[in-house]
């Protein structure tokens, strides 16, 4: 092949050449490495900076202060939204204390008559979902990382979405939708699910942390535990009763699982301007006030600074208790008063009664008043004095709703004879509503294309 | 995907050069282009016509008659030439492997003055001397050479482009960027060289050429005022504006403010740029003014344009924390605005300032400038002795006219016939109050207990500016200072008075501003083929305002003074005592580094920044408690918000003018650009301040909240202009852009096309009838696309970060705060503009008409979220088009010129229409700002009409159940103008009095007022239908309007030198007086019906002061 040049100006041209090659190669080659930006402000925006050890650190703690804040209080000192107290106005044990015409009609009011208040029922349902989500971008990091005892955390963060998971079963009504975030990624959303299949969910990540704990060499008994109370209450809810006993069999009747207080988030306990301990609210409730139970006198629901117990050895035994019902196991009346009165440690008991006087607090022995009744009574009655035992051992701990609800749908009651009913407060409404669970909010409806909202309220 | 696209446009570059370099011709001296440096010949073509032998033949910067004498040696032939007919001392570089020896003899020889061909008897190369046609016999055996330069006549600068022709022969060229020129091979003996260049007056010189040639002749072109004329300043630096294919409006700001004194850089736009809607947030001083060109562009994201100066960006969002800062929003003063960063541009220190309005023109700036781009270039030194010029002005201002009266049926208390009230309908009905007396009365025309007096004003500046040594320089300094029209009402300060309190200035003027500016440029060549010059602003301006600003509002309900009253408006006003105040400083700086490379290539590099720091504050001294009602207490608090913005800016740029033939050029620029956007926020909120506290410090709440945001682009871009004849102009452009704010694969380019063709220059419409009467005339058309970026957050998953104290125990946590969508794009905008310019007359009168559409696609809307995903509700995505259409009109006249007289017409006329075209089903109602629907124009208005009323208790007043509104509301209007009509008049006489007129029309726009108290309330006799129209519904507090404002009135006195004051030598002095909100005739209901109070996108009259009658004298040092 011939070519012909001719070059007057060739060292100029060389010049050109080489200019624009540099300008191609800083412009071109290197643009990408041109754009990043470092922030170091309050929003993190540099995702570089979170998947660092310490970036680690910050988010296994910002599980757990969004848990704390999720089930006792999401702001300092006003109207806050969380399980505890949503579970306690919807079902006996709180009511709303602004019940007079002079007051504007507050939006826990509609929670505490059964006519649920959109707003704080999709708060909630917010709060759940993105602790949810922070559990999910977590324990991605955490896996990413490794920082010391990652596998512990990760499995503590499983196990934080699995009562999360639990918590939204046990409040919204079936067909939940679990979409979720992907790990350096973008999002998936979901169908809705029925509750029973919620559970079921839960109970998977449990298993997951068990998977991730099983790979640690240091002792991780007190995650164990947690995730096996987890376990118990998820199966209970399926009605596996046998096999939610087997879980909890080896937690200690002292184990507990605490939220600590915080400084700014104080546990929500104290604000009666708002809720007050309800006392037989709607036919149905139990005397939380009249009874005089020390079991809700303690400074556990009064002081909003001792932290609260979510999960523990107590209801380990209560479970058991259950399927001991369920087995028709005689046994199951002197397990109840074991724990009414005997303090095999401090620990045990949440006020020490002194030796000899008869258990916690002076709780006296129980007898089993369903001795004697036909099979189906028997069983009902005995039904009855556990759920009532749960109710003041597990007081202002969020599971009242999950165990009225479990009346219903896992014991057949109706829910005019579980729930309070009749008539409501001295305004504006007149009679409880008819829900046993809240509703997923609208938006979800309006802009989840896979989703299309829950059946019914009632069930 | 960039480098690709990269290395894609230079491939279409580069056949172009080669097909270039083809058809050009060979030249021997010192200048040849650059293309024949480049050619390649595919050796198949010669092929065909010559078989005889191949050579090879390598040789660099031998004489001709070397390269010949090795040819013929290589193909084994005679060379047969006589010295004393051709020379063959010219050098020569030249490759060719394997090429027939007649093409190599053809090639080698082309553009010389000889021709060297194979014999008829195939042995021998003949050499004889080239015969050029048309020639004169005389002039067949000899020519000579001809150079030179062509400078502007003013400037004494090279003019770059000029056509250099031999009259009556083909020989031509064009001038380098440096003016130069060398025309070879032209006859010697007695020539005219014609000189032609577009804004310039053709020029014909006689020059005679010998053999020896003649040289350094120069030729001076003088610029003709057509309306095409000089140049503009775009991304690729500075170009013709003959060769672009927008409208671009420029003005010469330096020359216009003598003549007219303009105070901010908002009020130039607001007046002197069609397509330009410039709306002020209020009358106050400092307060900013709202820009928008060509309509809106955006739902979520600015609509702002960006402001270049110097080639250096400026942080000027205004709709960005357009508030101030520390303004709690719960206490009523959310109103209150920031200065404009705009406005901090001391209007003194500006040359020139250039809009370029859309997509089509500024495409290579990129994904930020969908919304147009201002270009600012500072004021800069010429050589000589030092020149200072200086400007002394004084203003006063004050709202002319009466106020829309309120009405109040003023009565007593049904208990007690002491306590006096107002009876609105409502208690009348009720029995609780007796009405007395309905009466019309307004506060604000009430000299007594008004809040509003007079505002005055001033401002000092002075310019220095010359060059010695090959350093240029120019400095200015400006103060200026300015006391708004809020004052204490009289009889507010005599209760306080009374009460032996002591006022405070700052509660007696609680409204000021003050500015200051510093403003240096300094240039000097490096070498002789570079200039380099630093420029650098720094600018200052403090502006303090307060709550009894909110007594505008106040007075709509404010009660005539009564003998009980027993204190003025203060006592309505009860947190009048909070100072507000804003500081902003602002420095940027750019140097500029401009360098020829050989002869052709021109680079230039430009690196600068801009920071802006801001401080807003809020204090609520628990010490102060002057006020007559007011108890001490410990209700002090202490807000304050910082900012500092910094903009970094840096700039690449390389261009090659290139030409094929004498016809064709190609001016290519290739350039980079990085722009860096930090913005860092903490705002610190202090309250439950004690008596006696006097920091933050001692506050019983104290927080603070710190933002971030950290944003950078980087986009390259290639351009090339060919220029066809010194006529027809395509300029063809592309720029891609990576950003820190959009997600790593998206990387959007931007094209840009455009034509220009003056066709009042071809001969075939010089031809037509009635041609002579048109001095010029141009079409143009362009197409252009640009963005306008998210926020950075946007596309990333972020997190919330805080402190938490577990235990005893301080820990670090994370919270997630967006999900973030890595498939964020910025908004793209898409504009077709065409135009044309048409001079008439000998220029006489001037018109541009432009037509334009642009469609912007992508609009980031906030979506709903599934809360199942994260608990979050939203998440901007991309969605939504909008499109805005439009036509531009200027004419430019001079109905009178006489020697006494001159008489200078200016017109423009803009239409903007707006229209939402999609929006995404899931966009948040939550987070979308009201007045946007799907066909209708971005923040019109809607109200619901009241279809029936039914007084069923049969009182005569029509509560909040007896009427019935529709269901769906009605749309009432678009806030801008249909169209805007505006004109500005000047008249000289006897060449030192000049009187200007400006005035404006806007047609149309529709807009929501505060009403006052209004008679409907108050008045038993008030129809039904007119009670529940105004009570409940806001069809009677929107309204669609047009005005026609006299907006400037201005007479200037030249005074000559002869005249000055000895004090200030022989120099030319300016007096002028400008009367500015001259007149106003509208079917506006309120006061002004251009003002916007809300800060935002929505046009809103919500009490604020509104634009005041301001006079101004002006002393001008020349």
């Amino acid at each position: 092949m011939a070519t012909y040049s001719i070059n007057h100006i060739g060292s100029t041209m060389i010049k050109i050449k080489v200019y624009v090659l540099s300008l191609l190669f800083l412009g071109g080659c290197s643009l990408s490495s041109l754009v990043d930006g470092a922030d170091t402000s309050s929003e993190v925006k540099d995702p570089a900076a979170v998947r660092t050890p310490e970036g680690a650190a910050a988010m296994y703690n910002g599980v757990k202060i969004a848990f704390a804040r999720v089930v006792r209080g999401t702001a300092p000192d006003a109207q806050t939204i969380n399980f505890v107290r949503l579970s306690g106005l919807f079902t006996d044990e709180l009511r709303a204390a602004n019940m007079n015409a002079d007051f504007p009609i507050q939006a826990d009011e509609g929670i505490d008559s059964r006519t649920v208040s959109n707003i704080y029922s999709q708060q909630l349902y917010q709060n759940l979902n993105n602790l949810r989500a922070l559990s999910q971008e977590t324990r991605g990091l955490l896996k990413e990382i490794k920082i010391a005892d990652w596998e512990k955390k990760v499995a503590e963060v499983y196990a934080i979405e699995a009562f999360v998971t639990i918590m939204l079963a046990d409040m919204y009504c079936s067909s939940i939708p679990l979409s979720f975030l992907n790990y350096g990624g973008d999002y998936t959303i979901t169908e809705g699910f029925s509750t029973e299949t919620v559970y079921e969910r839960a109970i998977s990540l449990f298993d997951s942390a068990k998977v991730v704990l099983s790979t640690t060499t240091s002792d991780s008994s007190g995650i164990e535990h947690f995730i096996n109370i987890g376990r118990g209450r998820a199966l209970l809810s399926l009605g596996e009763y046998e096999t939610a006993a087997s879980q909890v069999s080896a937690v200690p009747t002292s184990y507990k699982y605490q939220l600590d207080y915080t400084v700014n988030y104080p546990k929500d306990v104290a604000h009666a301007s708002y809720f007050i301990i309800a006392d037989k609210e709607g036919i149905n409730g139990l005397g939380f006030v009249s009874d005089n139970d020390p079991r809700t006198a303690t400074a556990e629901h009064t002081n909003k600074l001792i932290p609260l117990t979510f999960a523990g050895g107590i209801e380990g035994r209560l479970i058991e208790v259950e399927a001991m019902i369920h087995a028709r196991n005689d046994e199951w009346i002197n397990s109840l008063n074991r724990l009414r009165t005997s303090c095999i440690s401090q620990d045990d008991c949440i006020t020490p009664a002194p030796a000899g006087t008869g258990g916690i607090a002076g709780l006296p022995m129980m007898t089993d008043s369903s001795l004697g009744l036909p099979d189906a009574e028997k069983f009902d009655k005995r039904l009855d004095i556990l759920f009532h035992e749960r109710a003041y051992w597990l007081f202002l701990t969020g599971r009242r709703q999950g165990d009225l609800r479990r009346l219903i749908r896992r014991y057949g009651r109706s829910s005019s004879v579980v729930y309070p009913t009749g008539t409501w407060g001295n305004r504006g409404f007149t009679a409880y509503g008819t829900a046993v669970s809240f509703a997923i909010p609208q938006q979800e409806i309006d802009s989840n294309s896979l989703y299309n909202g829950c059946v019914s309220q009632d069930e | 995907m960039v480098v690709v696209s990269w290395i894609a446009l230079l491939f279409i570059g580069l056949p172009v050069f080669t097909l270039i370099a083809q058809a050009g011709p060979l030249v021997h001296n010192s200048y040849p282009s650059i293309i024949e440096s480049i050619v390649t010949v595919d050796n198949v073509l010669q092929e065909r016509k010559d078989s005889t032998k191949r050579i090879t033949l390598d040789v660099e910067r031998v004489t001709l008659e070397g390269a010949l004498s090795m040819i013929a040696e290589k193909a084994n032939l005679k060379l047969s030439f006589s010295r004393s007919e051709v020379s063959l001392s010219g050098l020569v570089t030249a490759k060719f492997r394997d090429v027939p020896v007649s093409d190599v003899l053809e090639r080698i020889t082309r553009g010389t003055s000889v021709v060297a061909r194979i014999a008829s008897d195939g042995q021998t190369i003949l050499i004889s001397r080239r015969i050029e046609q048309p020639l004169s016999d005389s002039a067949k055996v000899a020519v000579g050479t001809v150079s030179g330069r062509i400078i502007d006549s003013s400037t004494k600068g090279g003019v770059r482009g000029a056509s250099v022709v031999i009259s009556g022969t083909k020989i031509g060229t064009v001038t380098n960027t440096t003016g130069e020129f060398t025309l070879n091979r032209v006859p010697i003996g007695e020539r005219v060289i014609a000189v032609k260049l577009f804004g310039y007056k053709s020029v014909n010189r006689a020059v005679t050429v010998s053999e020896s040639g003649q040289g350094n002749l120069t030729i001076s072109l003088a610029a003709v005022a057509t309306s095409l004329a000089g140049v503009v300043t775009t991304a690729t630096g500075t170009q013709r504006r003959v060769e672009i294919g927008n409208d671009v409006t420029k003005l010469n700001v330096d020359s216009l403010i003598k003549a007219v004194p303009v105070e901010t850089i908002s009020d130039l736009l607001a007046t002197r740029v069609p397509g330009v809607y410039a709306t002020p947030s209020s009358g106050s001083p400092g307060a900013p003014t709202k820009i928008r060109i060509r309509g809106m562009s955006s739902i979520n994201q600015s609509n702002d344009p960006i402001v270049i100066v110097d080639g250096i960006r400026l942080a000027s969002d205004q709709t960005k924390n357009s508030r101030n800062m520390a303004v709690p929003n719960a206490t009523g003063n959310q109103g209150f605005l920031t200065s404009s960063p705009l406005d901090l541009i001391d209007i003194n220190n500006v040359e020139t300032l250039e809009v370029f309005k859309g997509p089509s023109a500024v495409a290579l700036y990129g994904s930020d400038a969908a919304n147009g781009v201002i270009v600012i270039t500072t004021k800069r030194g010429k050589s000589g002795a030092a020149r200072y010029t200086a400007n002394i002005s004084f203003g006063m201002e004050s709202i002319p006219g009466k106020w829309p009266v309120n009405y109040h049926m003023w009565g007593h208390s049904k208990y007690d016939e002491t306590i006096q009230m107002r009876c609105t309908l409502r208690v009348q009905v009720e029995g609780t109050c007796i009405p007395v007396n309905l009466i019309s009365y307004q506060i604000l025309d009430d000299s007594r207990r008004t809040p509003l007096g007079r505002g005055f004003s001033q401002s000092y500046s002075t310019t220095v500016s010359g060059g010695a040594g090959g350093l240029n320089y120019s400095l200015t300094g400006s103060i200026g200072s300015a006391e708004g029209m809020l004052k204490l009402p009289k009889v507010d300060a005599q209760l306080l008075r009374e009460s032996g309190k002591s006022i405070p200035s700052w509660v007696r003027n609680p409204e000021s501003n003050v500015r200051r500016s510093l403003g240096l440029n300094v240039g000097t060549e490096v070498g002789r083929h570079s200039n380099i010059s630093l420029s650098s602003q720094l600018m200052h301006t403090s502006t303090a305002g307060s709550p009894l600003r909110n007594a505008l509002t106040y007075a709509n309900n404010a009660p005539p003074e009564t003998d009980t009253m027993t204190s003025g408006l203060l006592t309505a006003i009860p947190n009048f005592r909070t100072k507000i105040g804003n500081q902003f400083l602002k420095y940027s700086t750019s140097l500029d580094l401009q360098s020829n490379v050989g002869p052709l290539l021109k680079t230039q590099f430009n690196i600068g920044g801009d920071w802006s720091f801001r401080n807003d504050r809020v204090s609520l001294g628990a010490t102060e408690c002057f006020v007559v009602t007011a108890t001490c207490s410990n209700d002090g608090i202490f807000n304050t918000a910082e900012n500092l913005t910094t903009v970094l800016t840096s700039n690449a740029r390389a261009s090659l003018p290139l030409r094929a033939g004498r016809f064709v050029s190609f001016n290519n620029s290739l350039g980079l650009n990085w722009v860096r956007n930090q913005d860092r926020t903490l705002r610190v909120n202090a309250s439950g301040l004690a008596v006696g506290a006097t920091s933050g410090n001692e506050a019983a709440v104290f927080t603070q909240n710190q933002m971030q945001n950290d944003r950078i682009t980087a986009g390259v871009y290639l351009e090339t202009v060919i220029g066809i004849a010194n006529r027809w102009y395509l300029p063809l452009a592309i720029r891609t852009d990576a950003g820190s704010a959009l997600g790593s694969q998206i990387a959007p380019k931007f094209p840009k096309l455009g034509l220009s063709y003056v066709l009042s220059d071809d001969n075939w419409f010089l031809s037509l009838p009635g041609a002579s009467a048109i001095s010029m005339l141009r079409i143009r058309g362009a197409f252009g696309s640009a963005g306008v970026q998210p926020d950075k957050s946007r596309n990333l998953r972020t997190f919330q970060s805080g402190f938490e104290t577990i235990n005893n125990s301080t820990v670090q946590f994370l919270s997630i705060n967006t999900i973030g969508n890595t498939r964020l794009r910025p908004e793209r905008s898409k504009e077709y503009e065409a135009g044309f310019d048409l001079d008439v007359l000998n220029d006489r009168i001037s018109t541009t008409f432009t037509f334009y559409r642009k469609l912007t696609n992508d609009l980031i809307i906030d979506e709903m979220l599934p809360p199942s995903i994260a608990g979050l509700m939203n998440q901007q995505i991309n969605l939504g088009d909008l499109k805005n259409t439009g036509i531009e009109v200027t004419v430019r006249a001079v109905p009178l010129d006489m020697n006494a007289a001159r008489l200078s017409s200016d017109f423009s006329l803009s239409r903007n229409k707006n229209k939402l075209l999609k929006l995404g089903s899931r966009a948040n109602g939550g987070a979308k700002p009201s007045g946007v629907a799907v066909g209708y124009p971005l923040y019109g208005y809607w109200a619901r009409e009241v279809l029936g009323i039914y007084d069923l208790n049969e009182d005569g007043y029509i509560s909040s159940t007896e009427y019935i509104l529709n269901d769906s509301a009605t749309f009432l209007g678009a806030p801008y103008p249909s169209f805007s009509l505006s004109s500005n008049q000047s008249l000289s006489l006897f060449r030192d009095i000049t009187i200007q007129a400006f005035m404006q029309y806007e047609h149309k726009l529709t807009q929501r007022r505060e009403e006052g108290a209004i008679r409907a309330n108050f008045d038993p006799n008030t129809p039904l239908n007119v009670q529940a129209a105004h009570l409940y519904s806001d069809m009677n507090k929107i309204q669609t309007l047009s005005f026609f404002r006299l907006q400037e009135l201005t007479l200037t006195y030249a005074v000559s030198p002869s005249m000055t004051p000895s004090i200030l030598g022989s120099r030319n002095m300016r007096i002028s007086l400008r009367a500015s909100n001259v007149g106003l005739w509208t079917t506006y209901r309120g006061k002004d019906p251009k003002v916007n109070g809300s800060g935002g996108e929505i046009i809103e009259d919500n009490g604020v002061i509104p634009k005041p009658r301001k006079w101004q004298l002006t002393l001008s040092i020349i």
